[in-house]
């Protein structure tokens, strides 16, 4: 890599870096598993990689990344996605536009969930490392844990939703402290 | 939405595809017309998707102290977890599970300078182990990371690096340098998304770019590139730099250092051709500059295709180049659509004056296709309609690890196709650039002795 690449390299990791879990929400509302959204981003950050332009200020570049974003959802969902969501463009429009108008306070969310899965006990949150650690089925992990799937759904769904309580609580806290 | 909210249950069903196709309509149409439920739904996934980031985070850095191999897990350490819950108000799960498998390490950090992770909150140490499925994110810095079989990987930042097993890894993207010359480590393998790179007991640079071009230069003994489609592998040997594009047709750049004599010798790239479709005496081919100032003493574009090369090591006459700190191209017309599977390009210089300034060897170019069989349109250029990237040479980027004096004075460097073609084409383009400068500021025009394109 020359210098003046790593250069541009490096401005396009920061640009990408700060808005790729935005991106990974936006990607995610419209499919139905994370290997395709795994695919998808990964597609995604190509085409932003290919067509960077390193006089892009971050604004235009939320813009512009959430657009390329929408495109490559669609003909994924076009070409190879098993489940075939129907999700009106209009629809697709408005989901984009709540991700990107709530950017930060899902950041500030994320940051508030680092300190909940600290207090999260053991066993929960080895379920969630083990549901959520690439490759993982919950189909088998259910198998493994000796449960039925149903159970490890139901199971993941609460913790996320006491998580959703505990980040609220923690965000309230910090606004009044 | 509050947690009791039946509407939650309605976001788990549809995104664990429980949810039956009227269910699904609903939802559609509460996202549409309910802006509080979109919100929640958005909300969900964030969660959803930085369990997943945090699931990762955990098998990188900071190392995760394994788990007791035959924990209580029902007994006091349940109880303890159960006591906690009921404090925090995360009790009722139902069950807990039992641990997953212990995470196998498969390295331990043994270096780190100055280095930026891209997680602000990573915090890591020399000594640290490292664990099989572990991805190192690095915005700046170096480490170094001791694997199991004795292999040694320096990791340079900005770069995102996942170690697969006590003799591998998957390089994402960025530049690591590794050695491997324990016979544990013989076989180390670096997987990127173009190239599967084995070392067999020596040294080698692997380079990943965000565009899915993979790089590979040997510094010492041999390395094995694997690449999807490609039914023999290729083998490179110390000195060598081979370079994969990503795209349907994998191409492969080989680059070589010559003797430096006028029978142009490399060790396993033919010397110019006379014979080939990009000879003149074909009658077929033609070259021409298509943009650029082409150097005052440079010789006429058609040496590049009389089937040799320069007669010696400073010949402007016999070569052909631009003017300094200027870009140009030279079109080459075969004639006729073929399906090209090699091409190759010579370039010699080492100044009569100055013994030293060798710069002007280096091939610095990005070669393009021209689709079907018309000519491109009279100025047209790269990236544009109808061109297609075939190849990308720097030889600098290889041979500029040392001072510039040491630079091979003769080059040559071959762009072929894993799969038999890199693609049919009858107009070629060689989007060449300046070489760096030996003095000053201005940047000099290699000298290009020869092209030679083969296919059928």
């Amino acid at each position: 890599m020359s210098p003046s690449d790593r250069t541009q390299h490096e401005h396009f990791l920061r640009f990408f870096m700060e808005l790729e879990p935005s991106l990974r929400v936006f990607v995610r509302s419209l499919l139905l598993s994370r290997e395709e959204e795994r695919e998808v981003m990964q597609e995604v950050s190509l085409v932003l990689w290919r067509k960077f332009d390193p006089a892009m200020e971050a604004a235009s570049f939320c813009r512009w990344a959430f657009g390329v974003a929408r495109l490559e959802v669609l003909a994924f969902r076009r070409d190879r996605a098993r489940d075939r969501l129907s999700f009106a463009p209009e629809l697709i429009d408005l989901l984009g536009q709540t991700v990107e108008d709530g950017a930060d306070d899902l950041a500030a969310e994320r940051r508030a969930l680092d300190i909940c899965l600290q207090k999260l006990p053991e066993g929960p949150r080895q379920l969630v490392q083990a549901a959520y650690a690439p490759g993982v089925k919950i189909d088998r992990l259910a198998q493994h844990l000796g449960r039925s799937p149903m159970a490890v759904y139901k199971t993941l769904h609460r913790i996320r939703l006491s998580l959703m309580d505990c980040t609220r609580r923690v965000l309230s806290l910090e606004e009044t402290a | 939405m509050n947690s009791p909210d039946p509407r939650w249950e309605v976001i788990r069903r549809h995104l664990d595809r429980q949810a039956a196709p009227a269910e699904r309509a609903d939802f559609e149409a509460s996202l549409r017309e309910d802006p509080a439920f979109r919100r929640c739904y958005i909300r969900y996934l964030n969660i959803e998707v930085a369990l997943q980031a945090s699931a990762q985070a955990e098998y990188r850095l900071p190392p995760v102290p394994p788990p007791p191999r035959t924990p209580a897990w029902r007994g006091a350490l349940g109880k303890a977890a159960a006591a906690l819950a009921l404090l925090l108000g995360l009790a009722g799960w139902g069950f807990w599970p039992r641990p997953p498998a212990e995470p196998e390490i498969v390295a331990h950090l043994t270096a780190l300078q100055d280095c930026r992770w891209v997680h602000s909150a990573t915090q890591a140490a020399v000594g640290d182990p490292l664990y099989r499925g572990q991805t190192l994110e690095l915005s700046a810095g170096r480490l170094e990371v001791t694997f199991a079989s004795g292999a040694v990987a320096t990791l340079l930042g900005p770069i995102i690096f996942t170690l697969d097993s006590p003799n591998s890894g998957f390089l994402t993207l960025g530049q690591m340098q590794t050695r491997a010359d324990s016979p544990q480590a013989k076989g180390f393998t670096v997987r990127t998304r173009t190239a599967r790179i084995v070392d067999v007991g020596t040294e080698f640079i692997a380079a990943a770019a965000a565009d899915g071009l993979s790089r590979v230069d040997v510094v010492r003994g041999e390395v094995v590139v694997h690449t999807p489609g490609q039914r023999h592998a290729q083998h490179l040997s110390q000195g060598d730099a081979l370079s994969v594009e990503s795209g349907q047709a994998q191409v492969l750049v080989r680059i070589e250092s010559g003797e430096g004599t006028a029978a142009f010798r490399f060790p396993t790239l033919p010397p110019p051709s006379a014979s080939d479709a990009a000879d003149v005496a074909t009658g077929w081919a033609r070259a021409k500059i298509a943009f650029g100032p082409q150097a005052e003493s440079s010789g006429e574009v058609a040496k590049l295709c009389n089937g040799h090369a320069q007669g010696s090591a400073d010949d402007p006459g016999e070569s052909v180049y631009f003017e300094s700190n200027q870009s140009g191209g030279f079109l080459l017309d075969l004639g006729r659509s073929l399906q090209v599977t090699s091409i190759n390009t010579y370039s010699w210089h080492r100044n009569q004056g100055n013994q030293g300034d060798r710069v002007r060897a280096t091939q610095k170019f990005t070669l393009y296709g021209f689709r079907g069989e018309a000519a491109p349109p009279e100025g047209s250029t790269p990236p544009g309609t109808g061109w297609e990237l075939i190849g990308r040479v720097n030889t600098d980027e290889f041979f500029g690890r040392g001072p510039q004096r040491s630079q091979p004075e003769q080059q040559a460097s071959s762009i072929s196709a894993t799969g038999g073609a890199v693609g049919r084409y009858r107009y070629l383009l060689w989007d060449v650039r300046p070489s760096r400068a030996f003095h000053g500021a201005v940047e000099d025009n290699t000298l290009y002795g020869e092209i030679d394109v083969f296919g059928y």
